[in-house]
């Protein structure tokens, strides 16, 4: 042959697909070209650098905390796939690193049910009765009740307002709790700081609804004081992925 | 005295692993994902060519790892079965946004967080491309069958399988994915 | 983010950035693309200096010095053949240490719109008319921009923003946020932070503080709807001499002071805390409240 091999030829014969025949074409061709030569020996190292690879590659921080997160969030195994989707169909929604609203829900009844120091009902306790706290295992600020008394609750008119912001911020101080992990101290500290400062705020606006219910503005400077809380344990669950 | 073979040892320990694991014991599941997250993650990195793609096809990997689990009954090795399952994860979520892409360009929805490869271009002229940069460059079907082949050792026949084409489509690919691979190395 | 419009970018590619580690522990980055005028741009990663400017080419140019150790990707998105509608690029290091030691430039068409996400870092981002998000824990960040849509959001990094961006958002856990330049749709929210409204014309705006103080020195505009909200923070309200607004100042146990005019304040429900109320017709509309903080009205450029 007085041409150069095919380019597909040229990878048969590295991948050993050519017949017999056409395996002892090509030898004789090679043994007369340098440059065809050149190209087998090519793809051979291309095949050798390849093969070379290291076979593994550290993943990303805290991927693990992201799948047991997600597995905790499909609760026990009751050896039925999690989704009632037919095993081998792709996923319906792609599920991403990091915890989302969905999983955040399931997630936090998982840590809260584990963690301990974590109260989010209002109790009764010697005369102390805790405002509602919700999984910042810091200490707050307590409204004492006469001896015999009460346990304070907001008007009915906030009560439901209240409720969600409580489920919403358990879920994200869950979330808070898991990445931890993944931030700076000095991030944690501020967060931290600021989470102590807005519960004494909520403890200071709530005590003073207790006494005036029917103060509206108050209502919503609390309101505001549980958005703000909100926001920061968000941000601070999602500072990690940084 | 014949020694224990190490690798019989940890099989073994393997094989403990995976039999808690099947029980629901996450601690047991932790530790097979650290003997085995790096060839998962380096798989997924290669199939995808993106680090954040392939940190979000590692989680399903895993994730789908865990629901599967009761079924494996250990006809192969764990690394294995964990290896072709990653493998189908990834595939499937390709074919999954090949669909969608194609709702795109139809103009039906916008999406800019589509992370399916395409053409790639160029960098500054004097670059050299490692290989590992170099195969991320390929298009995504060619770099697919490059990396279940060379990378991965599936056979043509097994990759037609996976992929869904044909036999003659595969050779195509990973001829294609050879010559550009060439070209960007040689820059 | 959520009001971002979304980009056209529907592919992207993996163009390695190749950074040669060399003796000197510095990698030089020079990468330059063709980019479409309204080019969407993510930028996420590890760095201690960025700084992002909007120019009128067509192009994307990132530029800088990374120290070794550090990984950078950058992604292009398209045919190759057309401008790129977007990328994304990565800059991973290993701790925060050996990130501090890089410095990234980066230039995108003026109406680029662009995400920025960043551990602490300085960032400082000029000329830009499209879209801005940033988000850092520390450091600073500096816009001097009008984009349509800026966000902003930070842990203790300062942020301060010069320029009428449309709509803002500025959030802070301890760092301060300073603007200076009027928006139409405006909030900055702070837990223990100063916030610093200063000169131009807001129409909707919202700034929030638990402890941090908050000074409001800019111009509501004609249908506009201001609220100030504080638990204990100080609130400083300084409104034109001249011009319509309703206004209402209450503290629940805190006081309020009346620099404004001779209107009296009032004793607040109960007996506890303090009112105000000043009507020079029903619009723009003024609120500031706070639970224990004192309020505080003057005249906007009057002396104290």
């Amino acid at each position: 042959m007085s041409m150069h091999l095919e380019w597909d030829r040229l990878n048969d014969c590295v991948d050993g697909r050519l017949s017999a025949a056409d395996e002892a074409d090509v030898r004789e061709h090679l043994a007369e070209c340098r440059d065809c030569r050149s190209a087998v020996d090519a793809l051979r190292a291309l095949g050798a650098g390849t093969r070379a690879l290291p076979p593994a590659i550290e993943p990303p921080p805290g991927l693990w905390q992201d799948v047991a997160a997600t597995i905790a969030a499909g609760g026990a195994r009751t050896g039925k796939p999690l989704s009632s989707r037919p095993p081998d169909s792709p996923p319906v929604v792609p599920v991403r690193p990091g915890p989302s609203r969905r999983w955040l829900a399931a997630a936090a009844v998982v840590l809260m049910a584990l963690s301990s120091g974590i109260t989010a009902l209002v109790l009764r306790r010697d005369g102390v009765a805790p405002v509602p706290v919700v999984a910042t295992g810091i200490p707050t600020v307590r409204t004492p009740v006469a001896a015999g008394g009460t346990a304070p609750v907001v008007p009915a008119s906030f009560a439901a307002t209240e409720a969600a912001y409580l489920d919403n911020l358990a879920e994200l101080h869950a979330a808070f709790v898991a990445q931890r992990h993944a931030l700076a101290p000095t991030t944690i500290a501020v967060v931290e700081r600021s989470l102590l400062t807005i519960d004494a705020a909520i403890a200071e606006a709530r005590a003073a609804l207790v006494a005036d219910p029917a103060n509206q503005a108050l209502a919503e400077l609390l309101s505001t004081s549980y958005r703000q809380k909100v926001e920061l344990l968000r941000r601070a669950a999602e500072s990690s992925e940084t | 005295m014949t020694l224990p073979d190490p690798r019989d040892a940890d099989a073994a320990h393997e094989a403990a692993l995976v039999a808690r694991a099947r029980q629901g014991e996450s601690e047991a599941f932790e530790a097979l994902y650290r003997s085995t997250a790096g060839r998962v993650f380096a798989l997924c990195l290669r199939m995808s060519g993106d680090r954040e793609r392939a940190r979000e096809l590692a989680h399903d990997v895993f994730v789908r790892a865990w629901e599967k689990l009761p079924g494996f009954r250990g006809e192969a090795a764990f690394s294995t079965w964990l290896h072709r399952l990653a493998v189908n994860v990834v595939l499937e979520r390709q074919r999954g946004e090949r669909r969608r892409q194609a709702h795109e360009e139809a103009g039906l929805e916008e999406d800019d967080e589509t992370p399916a490869m395409r053409r790639v271009v160029r960098i500054d002229e004097g670059d050299r491309l490692d290989l590992e940069a170099a195969i991320a460059r390929l298009p995504t079907n060619a770099r697919t069958v490059f990396v279940l082949h060379e990378v991965q050792g599936y056979r043509h026949d097994e990759i037609a399988q996976a992929m869904a084409i044909a036999e003659g489509t595969v050779r195509a690919h990973l001829h294609r994915a050879r010559r550009l691979l060439m070209e960007f190395l040689s820059r | 983010m959520t009001h971002m419009m979304r980009a056209g970018a529907t592919a992207l590619a993996l163009v390695a950035c190749a950074l040669p580690v060399t003796a000197s522990a510095q990698q030089k980055v020079n990468q330059r693309h063709a980019v479409a005028p309204d080019f969407s741009f993510r930028v996420k990663g590890s760095v201690g200096a960025l700084r992002l400017t909007g120019w009128a080419k067509d192009s994307l140019a990132v530029t800088g010095a990374l120290p070794a150790g550090v990984r950078m990707e950058v992604m292009i998105g398209g045919d190759g053949k057309s401008p790129a509608r977007g990328a994304k690029m990565f800059i991973e290091s290993p701790n925060d240490a050996v990130a501090s030691g890089g410095s990234i430039e980066i230039r995108v068409p003026t109406r680029a719109r662009v995400w920025i996400k960043a551990g602490t870092a300085v960032v400082e981002a000029r000329d830009l008319e499209g879209g801005l998000d940033i988000s850092v824990i520390g450091g600073s960040v500096t816009v001097v921009a009008s984009p349509r849509e800026l966000q902003v959001e930070a842990m203790d990094a300062g942020v301060t923003i010069d320029g009428t961006p449309a709509w803002l958002r500025a959030k802070t856990a301890t760092g301060d946020v300073t603007v200076r330049g009027g928006s139409t749709d405006l909030a900055l929210t702070t837990v223990s932070g100063t916030l610093r409204l200063e000169q131009g014309t807001v129409e909707r705006a919202r700034l929030e503080s638990v402890t941090g103080d908050i000074h409001f020195m800019a111009t509501p505009a004609r249908g506009g709807d201001v609220t100030i909200d504080s638990h204990s923070g100080a609130i400083e309200l300084a409104l034109p001499r001249r011009g319509d607004f309703s206004l209402v100042a209450a503290s629940i146990t805190g006081a309020v002071r009346n620099r404004y005019d001779g209107t009296r304040v009032s004793p607040g429900r109960e007996g506890r805390g303090a009112e105000l109320a000043i009507e020079h017709g029903d619009s723009p509309r003024v609120s500031a409240r706070s639970f224990k903080g004192t309020i505080t009205v003057s005249v906007l450029g009057a002396r104290p």
